[in-house]
């Protein structure tokens, strides 16, 4: 068993203009955990997914996937090497069937096998784990939010991910539809074998599904434990003063 | 002698560039507020010559007398497109809005063709030259130069020290903010649009003293705006003039120690390179 | 999952098959409908070639008529200077047609970059450019062109018909394949948000680089036919008016679909025809209507009407 973390955070710096969004961000991930990252609104989060998939070049320190420096690499280049990302608002393809959306995902994940069949049994897997295989004819558009943010999950495993990034997939949704999206999470997990990083503002859902937990404020790692340990530190309550804490 | 046709290119290139600037004031204008490229502002100047043609072989009219009635034209022509055709596309997709102004264009461009035949045009009235040693400056490119360098102060002013003006500016730097502040940013899209457009139309009047009129004549203008706005930085009219003069100058020297001909094209390739070199412009942020 | 499959079939089919049959018409026909057919052919295959980038990428290109004019020059040239070792002048049509493709890789390689209104901005210049220089060159003609009558054997028209309707049967085929190609769900998925296109893993500056210079080429072997047939290649070939005419049949068949092109040329054409006999002069003026009032209104074009009316109908196909 590889004992190398699979993804390493070392000491990220990522400026926009006089605006320091991440300040010396670091943080290691072994392969298979489920990493949950919170922290006021401004504080990072969804700066630092950027920067892990490349959509933002870090403006000091790297990241390491897999052992291998991918700092400032394209975006597609980073995807295909194993990472997956969904967005805070649902973006699917709008114009494309749900199975057009994932099938572009298999189409052009982690390997190249180009033989369509190999795709096409992506494509039924990804649907099938996340309960869209009813829908694989329906446009994306006509989804619902909670549907959507199922496609972009389907996309992001189409792509053979081994890391993926979800990106408050709670928001918006209902608490029946929470409970079942944290069960297919969980299962998807421990079927394909993923490392995940989530983004919530829902602590119930970040609580049950993390096993360590990484608090970021104002751009800086805050805290870093269990899920009972970050409850129960003061320094984290603080930073989430005024904030709305949905339980 | 080297030095006179030096001097001689420079004279040439600042005057036209001056006026070239006025012509794309317009444009920064509403591309600044709306987001909106005018394809058709080319289209208007050639318009705008057209006014100042016809009212001088019609009506014998002096050219000066015929600028306000240009203006005049061309505030209800952009309050009309913008109530008609624009205010249903000003938040739609960016390349809709593009279509849609290349379909203006291309309706403008050949009423003009129907209308006035595709016969080039003059307007045959002469100011009268300075001439400093060996140099002649114009007075058919120094009246409009001036009367450009005018307008643009004048709407310097309206833009800093007026309420309305700071509205536009305040639209252009973040519309969002500026409806949160109370300004009514519907009105100020028709009102700009207004002026951008009448702004053209008179670039076109000032225009016709210069160059020949043609109908179809409108592309090389509106590509002279686009490479003049974005290299001066959209919705700054101070750096319209300066780029206006660059472009000035490099078609200038083109034409003097090249060939007449390939005037444009460096123009062009001047505004590809700028897209992709420096998009915000000479003054702007780097993103 | 298999309905669709056979819905992208069919439109191919359907599509070769019309032109098949107007491609039996044309080539049976007394002169004067070849040539009608003629100009309706090649503004097919002019539309097929810009949707194959413009329609699936949704990058609006206002300078794809420039890759016609190169084409036809390449053609003027080479049989310029080859008269004295000459070569069968299908070779210099897809000579030119290559070239073309070259040129749209270099030109793509930097104006790529640019998103856009900025993008299409930079094509309008670069095909202003691109014509100013052509008008300027000596070897090239300046603006009288270059004429090659007696440098090539005379060709009767249905000769050149041939020829075109090969080509427009390539590009059918072409874009069936790429549709149905990774290069067409990349492409897809780059008009329908280009970030996540790339974080989904597409290249998605290679992609765009590909289709434009595809379209290019055929659009090149279109020009190098029609010097064929003039015996003569001039700036004419790289006039704006050409753009109009390819722009508003996409829209109007709709964009980035395998019968969009036909319907919206053939369309476009006939009507286009009728006015020019009708009105001549008003029907360019009737056309920036058109393409207003299509751009505002039936955006996807007719193909996006048709199925549109058909989700309403509960059909669970689509045309593609």
């Amino acid at each position: 068993m590889n004992q190398e973390p699979i993804l390493k955070v070392d000491n990220v710096v990522k400026r926009f203009g006089g605006l320091y969004a991440l300040r010396k961000v670091s943080l290691e991930l072994e392969r298979g955990i489920i990493l949950g990252l919170i922290g006021p609104n401004g504080s990072g989060k969804t700066t630092l997914f950027n920067v892990i998939t490349g959509a933002y070049a870090p403006d000091g320190g790297a990241i390491y996937f897999e052992g291998e420096d991918i700092s400032g690499l394209k975006p597609h280049r980073i995807a295909r090497k194993g990472i997956g990302r969904t967005y805070q608002v649902a973006r699917p393809f709008k114009s494309m069937t749900v199975e057009d959306n994932v099938h572009v995902g298999a189409a052009f994940g982690c390997t190249e096998d180009e033989r369509s069949g190999e795709t096409r049994e992506v494509c039924y897997n990804a649907l099938k784990m996340t309960n869209l295989e009813s829908k694989a004819d329906d446009l994306a558009d006509s989804l619902t939010l909670g549907e959507k943010r199922r496609l972009e999950i389907a996309r992001a495993i189409a792509l053979r991910s081994k890391l993926l990034l979800l990106d408050e997939t709670m928001a918006g949704l209902t608490p029946t539809e929470m409970d079942m999206t944290l069960d297919m999470i969980k299962r998807i997990k421990s079927e394909v074998g993923l490392t995940i990083i989530v983004v919530e503002h829902v602590m119930r859902a970040i609580m049950t599904l993390s096993e360590r937990i990484v608090v970021l404020s104002e751009g800086e790692k805050l805290a870093e434990g269990s899920p009972k340990e970050i409850a129960q530190n003061p320094l984290v309550l603080e930073a989430y003063l005024g904030e709305e804490v949905t339980e | 002698m080297f030095l006179d046709l030096l001097a001689q290119t420079v004279v040439t290139g600042v005057l036209v560039g001056l006026i070239l600037a006025l012509a794309s004031v317009g444009m920064t204008i509403i591309f600044g507020i709306m987001k909106i490229f005018n394809i058709a502002s080319g289209d208007l100047v050639v318009l705008g010559c057209y006014v100042i043609f016809w009212l001088n072989a019609i009506f014998a009219l002096d050219p000066i007398i015929g600028f306000p009635v240009a203006i005049l034209i061309g505030v209800v022509l952009g309050a009309g497109l913008y109530y008609f055709l624009i205010r249903h596309i000003v938040r739609t997709v960016g390349l809709r809005s593009l279509m849609v102004l290349f379909g203006v264009s291309s309706i403008l461009s050949n009423s003009m063709l129907v209308a006035w035949e595709p016969l080039t045009r003059t307007v045959p009235v002469f100011y009268p030259n300075l001439v400093f040693a060996d140099v002649t400056i114009p007075g058919n490119k120094l009246l409009p130069a001036i009367v450009s360098v005018i307008t643009t102060i004048v709407l310097l002013v309206v833009l800093n020290y007026t309420y309305f003006g700071r509205s536009i500016r305040a639209t252009v730097s973040n519309w969002r903010a500026a409806s949160l502040v109370g300004i009514n940013v519907n009105k100020i899209y028709a009102a700009g649009f207004t002026i951008g457009i009448a702004l053209t139309v008179f670039a076109g009047a000032l225009i016709s003293l210069v160059y020949p009129i043609e109908p179809y004549g409108g592309l090389p203008y509106s590509l002279y705006a686009f490479t003049i706005v974005i290299l001066g930085t959209v919705g700054d009219p101070i750096g319209c003039l300066v780029a206006g003069l660059i472009i000035g100058l490099a078609t200038s020297f083109t034409g003097s120690y090249w060939t007449q001909g390939m005037a444009p094209a460096v123009s062009y390739i001047i505004l590809v390179l700028t897209f992709l070199i420096r998009p915000e412009g000479l003054f702007g942020k780097r993103r | 999952m298999s309905t669709k499959n056979l819905l992208g079939k069919s439109s191919l089919i359907i599509s070769l098959a019309f032109a098949a049959v107007v491609g039996i018409i044309g080539f049976t026909s007394e002169a004067a409908t070849t040539a009608y057919l003629y100009a309706m052919i090649e503004l097919l295959v002019l539309a097929y070639s810009l949707n194959i980038f413009t329609g699936f990428s949704g990058y609006i290109n206002f300078g794809h008529v420039i890759y016609y004019g190169l084409g036809a020059y390449v053609v003027a040239v080479l049989a310029f200077n080859l008269v004295a070792t000459p070569l069968p002048t299908f070779i210099y049509v897809i000579a030119g047609g290559v070239f073309a493709s070259l040129v749209a890789i270099a030109i793509g390689f930097p104006v790529l970059k640019l998103r856009g209104d900025y993008f299409a901005i930079a094509t309008l210049g670069v095909n202003e450019a691109v014509k100013v220089i052509i008008i300027n060159t000596k070897q090239l003609g300046e603006s009288r062109g270059i004429a090659i009558l007696g440098y090539i054997p005379t060709y009767d028209i249905r000769g050149l018909y041939a020829m075109v309707m090969v080509t427009l049967f390539a590009v059918i085929l072409f874009t069936y394949f790429v549709y149905k190609s990774r290069l067409g769900y990349g492409l897809r998925a780059i008009k329908d948000d280009e970030d996540v296109a790339e974080a989904m893993g597409v290249d998605t500056r290679k992609y765009k680089i590909i289709s434009y210079s595809l379209g290019a080429f055929f659009a090149g072997v279109c020009g190098g036919i029609i010097t064929l047939l003039y015996a003569y290649a001039f700036p004419d070939y790289f006039v704006i008016g050409r753009t109009i005419d390819m722009l508003v049949a996409l829209v109007l068949g709709g964009f980035g679909t395998i019968l969009g092109p036909l319907i919206g040329s053939v369309l476009y054409y006939i009507v286009k025809d009728y006015l020019l006999i009708r009105f001549p002069f008003y029907h360019q003026i009737i056309f920036g209507v058109a393409l207003i009032v299509l751009v505002i209104f039936l955006p996807s074009g007719i193909v996006g009407l048709i199925n549109r009316l058909l989700m309403k109908k509960g059909k669970r196909f689509r045309l593609e």
